[in-house]
This record gives structure tokens, sequence and C-alpha cells, in this order.
């Protein structure tokens, strides 16, 4: 919208422009004749002037002039009529002044008024003559006038400063360079001075200090280079605004747009290069359109139409194929859109027997459109490759609708027939009426007609007196074939024409259909792989072809990959026409020009000037070319999968973003979990043995020993925790062999509850142990460690003074070990995350002496044994309830069973 | 009389060697686990001086520096392992006075708490730092190196007046720009390191290995000076 009226407005500037340069032209011309001083002959160059007016036959009257007494001037003046001057009386004097009535009333082409600068006497009209110059040439009277260059208004402070003459008598610059002429009259200063010094300027007193104030050679050289100055000046304005004029113009020509209009017969080949040849000329964009009213089935026509198409987006034409019911009523609405004001088509073709048709170019033109219609008729024999002739399946739907037409009457007669003892002639009449009625709203008007007549005849036949005879022998007869035309031709023009909207409906909601479930389903596609299937598949159905989409892997020749896969591998000519299309991103393959022996299509999939993937389809070999239909139907259903693939490269972008904070984010936690559980016993043991070093005769011998435990147990932790470090990488790598043995499961336990009171003697921990539990084949010490890990976390985490329970149970198949605290309890959705390396609930160093890693440790070892470990609730969703799983020995010998 | 520190650390080892070291070195020592317990520990205890672990289980150490501030001024030195800078001018903002990264040399941490102690009570900063080669007067406004009296700016002789005046001590860039840019300019860091820079070359400061004016980068200055000068 805000284009459209973009455009608008640079519109309206532009005829603005142009009526400006029109309106100067027609308007009066004023003349000046501009002087650097007084005395360089301005008035006699404006009478010369005039006088080549008058003897070109031009109606010259001399409203003003001074003559100065000088006698070459006043020589020239016999030759003009001169309006008189009118006499104002001012201050007991009467002065002479330019009488603006007289001249109004005289109306000459031109009038001479000199002294642009004067300024009238009190009780004038205008205070100045200019002014009085306005309103004769807003009565479109020409007018001549003289200037000196000081009077010019925006020269008045430069004036000054040459001459230092304050000059009271200004005129606007604006009026001076309006004027459509300004004639420098040029003298040379030495001159200049030499004519008044002769008296040819002034009389001889005042000649003298005129010499010595005013007419210096400096003051009249800085004056004639201003003067000079202000000619080139106003000269260049008025190229200005003639190169403003032209140029938008220009403009105004190139928002200009041919539309072609191809109709169902015209011959469209000829009109297509007719209107090259006028864009050509005019340089203007050009519109090729057809309107499918959905008359044409036939195949050979269509075919014919499109290729006409193709040759105009060749020569450079915008395509366009619109549908409506009526060309006419189409393409109005169409051409006012899109600012249309040149259609070229052809005359057509009067019906000669519809003459009162009117043809759709008289049709555009008395539309009431500010549109040129350029009409063209084609010569004969060019005329002739399209076929006029009904096409085959109308001819075939035609004969199928008269018999229909003949059963329909046979059974109204019999109708009739049977019911003529009761109902009287008038009554029976309608039923005929239903039946054609019926035919034409069916099959429309040619079966309308046919079916009438036949009623008609049948009408007449069987149940007119005399019966069983076509003699016509009542005027109501008559009356009765006519009602039965009229009804044919009034009810099946119409009938064709709500079938065919019916039809138009149907294949456009179609369209919009396919389009609109293809938009569904390309919503929720989320990868490009899918993207592509979906295409091909919604293709392959909308086409009834086979459809495949080939996207490319690397730049590598014919590196690419095909979705859905290929059932067979492509021939060389079609890989060939792959490379083509993708190098130069057109059509290629069958129905164009390029590889056209392929059995194939292939339309490139094109974002900007980048090519995303390859479609291909295959039609049926019945068909003959590419539908518009169709065409638009691919173009638009690819548009869609571009949209949705930048759609999907965004998401994929945005989430690759998402995983690459998460992993900064999670070796940012591990680097401070290292650093944390690395430098804090590190910090406890520099420190001790600093203040062993340092202040050694301060310490006691009991602050010594505590000294001394505290670097052999933050050593300890530190080796254990370097330990875990070691092995956590190592489960990691999955290079972890163990060497299993068999155990009972009370031992391992046992050692781990003993190993646990060692580091919380505060612990308080119950086992319980199913009877009859059978020997583990495990490896002793990981276990010991898992188990002491899960313990040594539930200790962590639990009150001093809540007792951890430890119960094994087993069944044929696993052995289950659940470890139970009462302590704070891990929400549901951290219960994974737990066993992440490094998983650290709260940042950083704020956390109990936590590894960060006991977990996962776990899980890797248990994992190694062929077992599960997972976090639950507690009983009554108290605390933590830690479960491992683990196969026994018949299992995992079965196990290896099935795997070989 | 004996001065007191406070330690609030979760790390039991560590306490208890810093609590040896402490009380060796002369000091009363009190000791906390967690956030609450230590803040209770400085309400009852009214020490000199507080050690402060940023990774307490209950509560943060920046949280309970900030909450200490509404209430007592004492001088806080940070002692953590975590050793961003954004940590550091956090704390240093939020009132610390000094910041101690894990592990460090209990050599270093007991001349921190000496100049953090000291920085408390004027009356004992000597008005004249001399040391043979640099000598600062405080009282007369003068600086010279070997006996030749330097030109300084208003500014520079500002910014060393006030790192002086700490010896030892880090102080921020923020607290250097406010004190003596005012609170407009706490964002326009490059003024200071003009400055410094030309007061390194004045007082004849190698910058890559500077003696007296040491960057602690990303955080402020410290002006250093032997605290066996200052008796």
């Amino acid at each position: 919208m805000a284009d459209d009226s973009a455009t608008a407005d640079d519109r309206a500037q532009q005829a603005d422009a142009l009526l400006k340069n029109i309106q100067q032209q027609q308007k009066a011309q004023l003349k000046i004749f501009l002087g650097a001083a007084p005395g360089v002959g301005k008035t006699f160059s404006m009478l010369n002037a005039a006088k080549e007016q008058r003897q070109q036959g031009i109606d010259v009257v001399i409203g003003l002039v001074e003559t100065h007494q000088r006698a070459d001037t006043a020589a020239l003046l016999t030759d003009f009529e001169m309006l008189p001057r009118k006499q104002i009386q001012y201050q007991q004097q009467t002065l002479s002044e330019f009488d603006l009535d007289a001249a109004l009333k005289r109306q000459p082409e031109l009038i001479l008024v000199d002294e642009l600068a004067h300024t009238n006497v009190s009780g004038s009209r205008h205070k100045r003559r200019y002014q009085d110059i306005e309103e004769l040439l807003a009565a479109g009277i020409d007018v001549y006038t003289t200037l000196n260059v000081q009077h010019l208004e925006n020269l008045h402070d430069l004036v000054m400063q040459i001459t230092g003459i304050d000059v009271r008598e200004t005129v606007p610059q604006d009026f001076v360079y309006a004027a459509q002429e300004v004639v420098f009259i040029d003298l040379p200063p030495a001159n200049l001075i030499e004519r008044l010094q002769q008296g040819k300027v002034y009389a001889e007193e005042y000649a003298q200090s005129a010499l010595e104030n005013f007419f210096t050679v400096e003051n009249i050289s800085a004056l004639r280079e201003l003067a000079l100055k202000v000619a080139i000046e106003q000269m260049a304005s008025q190229v200005k605004s003639e190169q403003d004029a032209r140029t938008k113009r220009f403009q105004y020509a190139i928002h200009d747009k041919l539309l072609v209009l191809i109709s169902n017969r015209s011959n469209h080949y000829y009109l297509i290069r007719n209107a090259r040849r006028i864009i050509e000329k005019r340089q203007i964009p050009w519109l090729v359109v057809w309107v499918d009213t959905g008359q044409t089935t036939n195949e050979q026509h269509k075919n014919y139409l499109q290729s006409a198409m193709s040759l105009a987006k060749d020569f450079g034409a915008e395509t366009e194929i619109l549908r409506g019911p009526s060309t006419l009523e189409t393409i109005i609405p169409f051409i006012i859109k899109n600012r249309i004001n040149s259609v070229l088509l052809g005359s057509g073709i009067r019906a000669s027997w519809r003459p009162w048709r009117k043809r759709i170019y008289q049709k555009l033109i008395e539309s009431g459109l500010p549109l040129e219609v350029i009409v063209y008729r084609s010569p004969k024999q060019a005329s002739h490759p399209i076929s006029i002739e009904e096409p085959k399946l109308k001819t075939f739907g035609n004969l199928r609708s008269h018999l229909f037409g003949a059963i329909t009457v046979t059974i109204a007669t019999l109708l009739a027939h049977s019911l003529h003892p009761w109902l009287n002639q008038a009554n029976l009449i309608l039923i005929f009426v239903v039946a054609v009625v019926l035919m034409s709203l069916r099959f429309g008007l040619h079966a309308a007609i046919s079916s009438a007549l036949l009623a008609f005849f049948s009408f007449n036949f069987f149940l007119t007196e005399p019966r069983y005879s076509f003699i016509v022998n009542q005027k109501d007869d008559i009356s009765t074939l006519v009602l039965l035309l009229i009804i044919a031709l009034v009810c099946g023009p119409a009938a064709s024409l709500i079938r065919r909207q019916l039809f138009l409906l149907e294949e456009s909601n179609r369209y919009s259909e396919t389009l609109r479930s293809l938009a569904q389903t390309f919503s929720v596609v989320n990868s490009k792989k899918n993207l592509w299937r979906e295409l091909a598949k919604t293709l392959a159905n909308s086409l009834r072809a086979e459809c495949h989409i080939v996207t490319f892997k690397s730049k590598r020749h014919l590196d690419y990959q095909v979705y859905p896969t290929a059932a067979s591998v492509f021939a060389p000519i079609d890989e060939a026409a792959i490379e083509w299309t993708r190098k130069h991103r057109e059509t290629s393959g069958r129905f164009t020009d390029t590889l056209s022996a392929s059995q194939w299509t292939f339309f490139p999939i094109c974002k900007h000037k980048r090519i995303l993937a390859i479609l291909l389809l295959r039609f049926n070999e019945s068909i003959t070319g590419l539908s518009p239909y169709n065409k638009n139907l691919i173009a638009a259903m690819t548009q869609q999968a571009v949209d949705a693939w930048q759609r999907i490269r965004l998401v994929n972008d945005l989430e690759s973003a998402r995983v690459t904070a998460q992993v900064e984010q999670l070796r940012s936690a591990l680097l401070s979990s290292v650093s944390h559980d690395l430098r804090s016993p590190l910090s406890a043991m520099m420190g001790a043995a600093d203040s062993l070093r340092l202040l050694d005769p301060q310490l006691d011998l009991s602050n010594r020993i505590a000294l001394i435990d505290t670097i052999v147990q933050e050593s300890q932790r530190l080796d254990r925790y370097i330990e875990n470090l070691i092995d956590m990488t190592r489960i990691n790598h999955g290079d972890i062999k163990i060497e299993r043995d068999w155990v009972s499961i009370s031992d391992i336990i046992g050692s781990a509850l003993t190993r646990i009171k060692r580091y919380f003697p505060h612990a308080i921990t119950e086992y319980r142990e199913e009877p009859m539990m059978p020997l583990l084949y495990v490896n002793a010490a990981l276990l010991e460690q898992v188990i002491f890990n899960v313990l040594e976390n539930a200790v962590k985490y639990s009150p001093d003074d809540e007792k951890i329970t430890l119960h094994a149970a087993c069944n044929a198949r696993t052995c289950t070990i659940e470890i139970e605290d009462h302590g704070p309890g891990i929400a549901e959705p951290l219960r994974e995350k737990i066993f992440d390396m490094f998983y650290v609930i709260a940042d950083g160093d704020q956390r109990q002496h936590n590894t960060g890693m006991g977990l996962a440790i776990c899980r890797g070892m248990i994992a190694a044994h062929g077992g599960t470990i997972t976090a639950l609730a507690g009983q009554n969703d108290i605390g933590t309830r830690f479960l491992i799983q683990l196969p026994l020995q018949a299992e995992l010998n079965s196990r290896k069973k099935h795997d070989s | 009389m004996t001065l007191k520190i406070v330690i609030i650390d979760d790390e039991t080892p560590l306490r208890r060697m810093l609590r040896i070291a402490l009380q060796s070195a002369g000091y009363d020592v009190a000791e906390a686990e967690n956030a609450a317990t230590g803040l209770a520990a400085i309400a009852r205890q009214q020490p000199d001086l507080v050690l402060l672990d940023l990774g307490l289980p209950d509560q943060s150490g920046h949280e309970l520096l900030l909450e200490l501030r509404t209430w007592s001024q004492v001088p806080v030195i940070i002692l953590s392992v975590r050793n961003r800078e954004s940590d550091k001018v956090l704390a240093l903002d939020n009132g610390a006075q000094d910041y101690v990264t894990k592990p460090f040399s209990m050599e270093e941490l007991l001349a921190r708490i000496r100049a953090n102690v000291r920085d408390r009570q004027p009356s004992t900063l000597p008005l004249v730092l001399d040391d043979g080669n640099l000598r600062i007067e405080l009282a007369k406004r003068r600086v010279s190196i070997n006996n030749i009296e330097l030109i300084l700016t208003p500014k520079e002789y500002a910014v060393l007046a006030r790192l002086a005046q700490s010896p030892n001590c880090v102080i921020t860039q923020k607290q250097l720009l406010h004190e003596i840019w005012g609170p407009h300019h706490q964002q326009d860091t490059h003024y200071l390191r003009v400055v410094i820079s030309h007061l390194r070359q004045k007082i004849g400061d190698d910058p890559a290995e500077p003696q007296y004016l040491k960057t602690e980068a990303g955080v402020g200055y410290r002006f250093m000076f032997d605290e066996r000068l200052m008796q």
C-alpha cells in the first residue's frame, strides 16, 4: 500500500512539473534587457528588437520609453504606436506615468515598458512598475522591459559595497529569473565613459558629477561582471526547469506498462512479436496476460498457449494467467490494480451470426478507463495455426448431451401423452418446458436448443390437433415453439456459465487446498530431509507423476542425495541434466529445450541465487506439456518448501547456538569444579606446610602434629579425587576392563560400610539381606567403590541422626541393591542429571565436599558390569533411594549366547 | 591487645590449619563453617578482621558481605579458589578490603592481614614513606626519587597519595575513580590507566614488572611498600 501511494505521489509531482512547463510556454513572454549601467544601450536594443517583431506582423505598442533626450533612441520611436502617459498631480507637480489601464484596454500582443525598477508616483494602482508588468503578463500581453543590474534586490548589498550607493529601487530576483529571456546589453567600460563624456547619456553638468561618483572604470567593470553573472544564472535556471520537465516526462513514461491480452483464439505469436516491437520503441515493461475462462479444454490449444507464454517470457515479458468467467470482467480490475495504460490485443473474430455483439477491444475502449487500446488485426494466413473447430471432447459431450435431450423429450412426451385426457394443452406444454430447462441446466446451450426443437416437434406431432402430423395450424403452436426456443436460449448460457464457474472454483479450491495442506505439513517438519520427502510426496500426489528431490552433499560433481531414495539409478542424460540445472539454475529435461530426451523434467529449487535442491518429475508418457496449473503448483509448492527450508535452517542455527552455550556452561562448571576440588585440599596442605616452615618457633608440639596430620589427610583426599578423575576418564573412553571373581554381596557391602565409618564415624547404617543370596561374579573393588560412593552421598545429604538403610535382594536373573536415605531427596527432573559427569546442583564450590563425579563413576562401573543404577524417591516420598540392578551370571551367559 | 580474626570457611582442614597458623602469629581466632554462624561470630566477637570464603554451604560469601556491610565496617579479606576477575571485583565492590586466591602462601596472607589491620588505624600511618629511593611526604604533598623532587599533576598526586595511604592494600579502579574523579566517572578506567602509566614513568617503575605500583589485572592497583620501613 505504502508503495502504491508513493507512486501516486510521484505521479502527481511529475504531472505538476509538466503542467508548470506547459503553463510557462503558454504564459505571456517577458523579455528583460539587462545592462550594467545607464547608457549602455538597453532601450535602444529593446526598440530594435520590437521593430523586428513588428516587421513579423506582431502588434507592438510602446507603453513607456524614456529617451533621456538621446537622439538615436528617439529616432527609433517614431515608427511605433505610443500609448499616452497618464498625468498625475503630486504635490503641486504634474508627473507623467505609464497608463496601465490604457494598455490593458488596448490589448496589444507586445508592449514596451522601460525601466523595470521604477517606483510609481503614489496614487498609481501599483507601487512599483514591475507589478504593473505582472498584471500585463497575466493579461496575456508580452512585455519588453529594461533593467540596470544594480536594481536587483539580491545584489543590493554587493552593489553598495562596490559603488557606495544605497539603491532604493529594487526588483525581486524571482521576477527577473522567471523571465523567459534576459538579454545582456554589453558595452565595454571605456566606451561607456566615452559616451558619457560626449554627453550622450546625461546632460553635461549632471554627467560630470556622475563621472566622478559612479562611472569609474572599476565600478562599471564590477557591475558589468555582475550583470553578466545574472544573465548566465537566469539562463541556467531556465535550462534546468526545462530539463526537470523533460526528465520527469521520461520518468512518467517508464511507469507505463503495456498489457498484451491474448485471448483464446487470437494469434498469440503475432501479437507477442508486435508487442515486442512496440515496447522496444517505447522502452517500457510489458505483461502478457491470458484469461482462462474455463472454455479451453483442448490439449493442443493449451499447448499452443503455453508456448506463446514461454515465448513472451523469453522476450522479457512478465506473464500472468488470470481466471474468471469472462475475459472483460477479469481484465478490467487487473488493469486498474496494475495501473496499466496501454493494452494490445487482437481484433478478434466477429461471429457472423451475432453481429450485434461487441468485440472486446470495443468494450475496453468504452469502459471509461484512461487506456490506450492498440488493436492488431492478424493477417489471414497467420491466423490459421489455431484450430477453431470444436475440441474432440466437447464433440463427444455434445453428442451425448443431444442423446440425453432426445431421451428427456421422449419421457416428457410419454408423460404428457398419458396425462392428456386430464390436463389441457397449456399445462401439458409445461412438462416440455421443464424438460428443456433441465436439459439447458445440465448440458448447456446446444443441447437446450436441440431439445427445444425436438420438444416442439414432438408436442406438435403427438399432442396438437391434428394429431400425428406436423401441420402447424394454430397461432398458439408458433408461440409455443418460440417460447421453448427462448427458454433454451436464456437458460442454456446461464447454465454453462454456472458450470464453468463451478469448474473454476473446484480447480482453484483444489489448488489452494493442496497448498494449504502442504503448508500445514511443512509447519511441523523439523529437518531438511523430512522437508524434501514431504515435498516429493505431495507433488507426486497432486501431479500424479513420479517425483524425487535431489540435494547436494558437496560441491563435487554428482555427489548428491535423493529423496525419497530412487529405485533405479538415473541414466547418464539425467545426471547431465541434474548438473546442468544445478549450474544454470534453470529448468531442463523433458518439455524444455535442454536435454529434452530425458524422461524427467528437472526444476531448480533456489533461494535467491543459491540452489538448494533439484526437483525431478516424471510425468505420464501421454502428457505432452506442462499445464500452467501444474507449473503454478510446482512454483508455489517449491516456494513454500524454500520458506520452510529457511525456517528449519534458522531453528537449527538457534539449536546449535543453544548446544554450544550448554557445552560452554558445562565446560566452565567442570573447570570450576575441578579447580575447587583440586585446590581445596592443596590450599590446606600448602598452608600447613608454609606455617610449619614460617612459624616454627611459635608452634607447640600438638599444633605441629595437627598441621602434619592436615597435610597427610588432605593429600589422601587429593589422591582419592585424582583416582576418581582417572577412573572417570577411563570409563568415559569405555576401555575399562573388569576382572571378575565370585564374591558374596555381604562381603562387598560390609567392606564399604567399614570404609564409610572411617570417614564418617557418626553415620548410622542398617543392612538387610534376603536369605539364600547367590554369589556375584563381579569385580569386588569396583562394586565396593560404587556402594561407597552412593553411601558417601547419602551420608553427606542426610541429617546426622537419620538411618541409612541398605537392602539386597535377588530373583532368578538379577540381584538388586537398594540404598535409601532420609535426606532432602532429589527433585524428579534432576534424578537422571545427577549421573552426569560433574553435574553440580549449586554452582562452583558452593557444596559439600563433593567431587561431582561420584555418581557418574557409579553409573560407568555398573554399566561395565551390564547393570543399571537409578535414583528414585524414598519411601513415603522422603529421601532418596538408589537402585542398583546387576544381572546374575546365568543371565549374562544367556545374553552372550544370544549375541553370538 | 591481641587482634581478633574470625575465619569463615566450610573446609575443616583449612580452618584448622589457619587457626594454628594465626594463633601462632599472635592473633585470637574464632571459626565458623557457614554464613549464619559466621555472621553470629562477627556480631559476638567484634573481630578486627574477617577471613571469608566465597563458597559457603548456606549462602554465598558475596551475600554475606553485603549483609555484613549494613552494620559493620570490619576489614574483610576474601579467601577463595575462585580466581575470576569478576568475582574479585564484585567482592571488593561489595566492601571487601582484599582478595587472596587459594592456594596461597602463608607469608603473603599474613602480610595482607597486617596491611589491612593497620589500614584501619589511620593514626599509625606514617606521614612520610621513604625506602631510600622513593620518598612520599603526604603532609607536604611532595614526592621525590633519589632526592630529586618530581613534578606531578594534581590527579597523579591524588592517585599516588590514595594508594600510598593504604600501602600493600588493593584499591579498586572504581574506588579510585569515585574518590578522585567523582561519582560520574566510575566507568572511565582509561583515565586511571593513563595516570598510572605516567606515574610509573615518573617514579621509574617498569610497567612489566612494577616495584611500587602493582596492577591487579581487571581489579585495581596496589602500592607496594616494605612494611618494615613503616614502623
